[in-house]
């Protein structure tokens, strides 16, 4: 076991990373490394908190982004969400589901964290 | 040298992506935001298509994209929005400001090559067409201008000049114009526009062909009715222009000759002819011209006499002699006038050598 069989246990489709990655597994490591500190540069909750939902939305946006195109698709889909629930103005809906997101988020950062 | 894609795009994952998938065929720019996407677009010849993230720090790309409109490099460099947002208003926006195709987070990697690949290759063949239509228009603008030379040269040749009185009238009207230009905000004029009024100018006497020898090439002072006829060579000359097929100059020019050739003899006191107008009622590249070719003839031999030399033609300018002039043209020919006469001088020395 590696670290892109383990993050395809948590619900990534590592298929389509690799395929992302020109089919380079290494390439595709390397990116899914490079997650801690995205995930640190662009917290969501805290600014949720002070009410800066301007930021939090930036943030969650960024997070989208880059999730997707390391195709951990549980992540993918609920940062989709909390963007959409944060552009319709319902930020407590979004916080809600940030709040399990967040403990997705924690899993793969913890399987990642066991390969640097 | 290889040719450059950059990558604007604030997560270096996005771009580290984004760069393996181009890296064996183009030299790969990274910048994190607009601000440094900008900076090196500005600097770097080579970047032949840009992928831009559309939300970023310090600046943001629909910002760049707006500043690459207003540059007008928008129409050269083709921009591909790279973003995660399916915001339909902000992807209308980035269309409407010149973005030619949207990709979307997270890339469908085979897609993304076709569709850049197809689109960077559109605007190689587009550039290379508006190159070479440049390079035709630049060919023709000179056949046309080396035309309108040949011709104004016969016809000074008829009046006992060599072509050279057309020439130095096309360096002091252009060097004079550039001057007013330059003093007077009112009277700017662009470099273009300057150039061509300079090619204009060569025309200003095309008139004297219908003016018969015996006037023409008279070797002392003309009677009231002779003179009377010699005036007539403004209007004439503007009949032969008129009946100028269109084509044959650039439309521009075509105006700026006709003008002049009708108003190059008016004075700013209303004195002068063929339409005794006054002041600024006559355009400022007639005046110039005006200037230009008084102090030509001035310190030129004739017919019908002898050469001035320059300081005393300067004075016979300065003092209304010859007509009066707009002082604004005046001041900026006194301001000049040493760098026309150096020049002149080379001139001629190059050509005794």
């Amino acid at each position: 076991m590696g670290l892109i069989e383990d993050v395809a246990l948590l619900g990534a489709d590592t298929n389509d990373g690799m395929t992302r990655c020109m089919g380079k597994p290494e390439l595709y490591e390397r990116m899914l490394k490079k997650l801690p500190k995205v995930v640190e540069e662009a917290p969501v909750m805290p600014y949720v908190q002070s009410g800066d939902l301007d930021t939090a939305l930036s943030n969650a946006h960024t997070l989208k982004g880059v999730v997707g195109n390391l195709s951990l698709v549980p992540l993918f889909n609920n940062y989709t969400e909390i963007v959409n629930l944060f552009r319709d103005a319902k930020p407590e809906k979004a916080t809600e589901l940030l709040a399990e997101t967040l403990k997705i988020q924690q899993s793969f950062l913890d399987c990642i964290k066991k390969y640097e | 040298m290889k040719n450059s894609i950059l990558i604007v795009d604030d997560q270096e994952i996005n771009r580290i992506l984004l760069a393996e998938l181009f890296k064996d065929e183009y030299n790969i720019i990274e910048a994190e935001n607009g601000q440094q996407a900008l900076d090196i677009i500005n600097e770097d010849n080579s970047i032949i298509a840009v992928m831009l993230d559309l939300i970023m720090p310090v600046m943001d790309g629909m910002s760049v994209l707006a500043e690459l409109n207003r540059t007008g490099k928008i129409y050269h460099i083709p921009v591909f929005i790279i973003t995660a947002a399916d915001n339909m208003q902000m992807l209308t926006g980035a269309y409407n400001l010149g973005a030619v195709d949207i990709i979307s987070k997270p890339f469908r990697m085979c897609f993304i090559k076709a569709r850049i690949g197809n689109i960077i290759e559109l605007y190689r063949h587009r550039n290379e067409l508006v190159d070479m239509v440049h390079e035709s228009v630049d060919k023709i603008s000179k056949i046309n201008d080396n035309l309108v030379e040949t011709l104004a040269t016969i016809i000074e040749f008829r009046d006992c000049e060599s072509g050279e009185h057309v020439k130095r009238i096309k360096s002091i009207t252009i060097k004079l114009m550039s001057t007013v230009s330059e003093m007077f905000p009112e009277y700017h004029l662009d470099k273009s526009t300057i150039g061509k009024i300079g090619t204009a100018s060569i025309l200003h006497d095309v008139g004297k062909i219908a003016i018969p020898d015996s006037i023409l090439k008279k070797p002392g002072r003309l009677t009231p009715e002779e003179f009377e006829i010699m005036k007539i060579h403004t209007v004439k000359g503007c009949d032969i222009l008129a009946q100028m097929p269109e084509d044959i100059m650039d439309h521009e020019v075509y105006r700026y000759s006709y003008d002049i050739c009708r108003h190059h003899h008016e004075r700013w006191d209303g004195r002068g002819y063929p339409d005794g107008l006054k002041g600024d009622e006559v355009s400022i590249w007639a005046q110039v011209v005006a200037v230009a070719d008084v102090f030509d003839a001035l310190t030129s031999p004739r017919v019908y006499k002898a050469a001035f030399d320059t300081d005393t033609a300067i004075q016979m300018i300065n003092e209304g002699q010859c007509g009066l002039f707009n002082p604004k043209v005046l001041k900026a020919f006194n301001l000049i006038v040493d760098d026309i006469v150096k020049k002149r001088r080379r001139t001629e020395e190059s050509e005794t050598e």
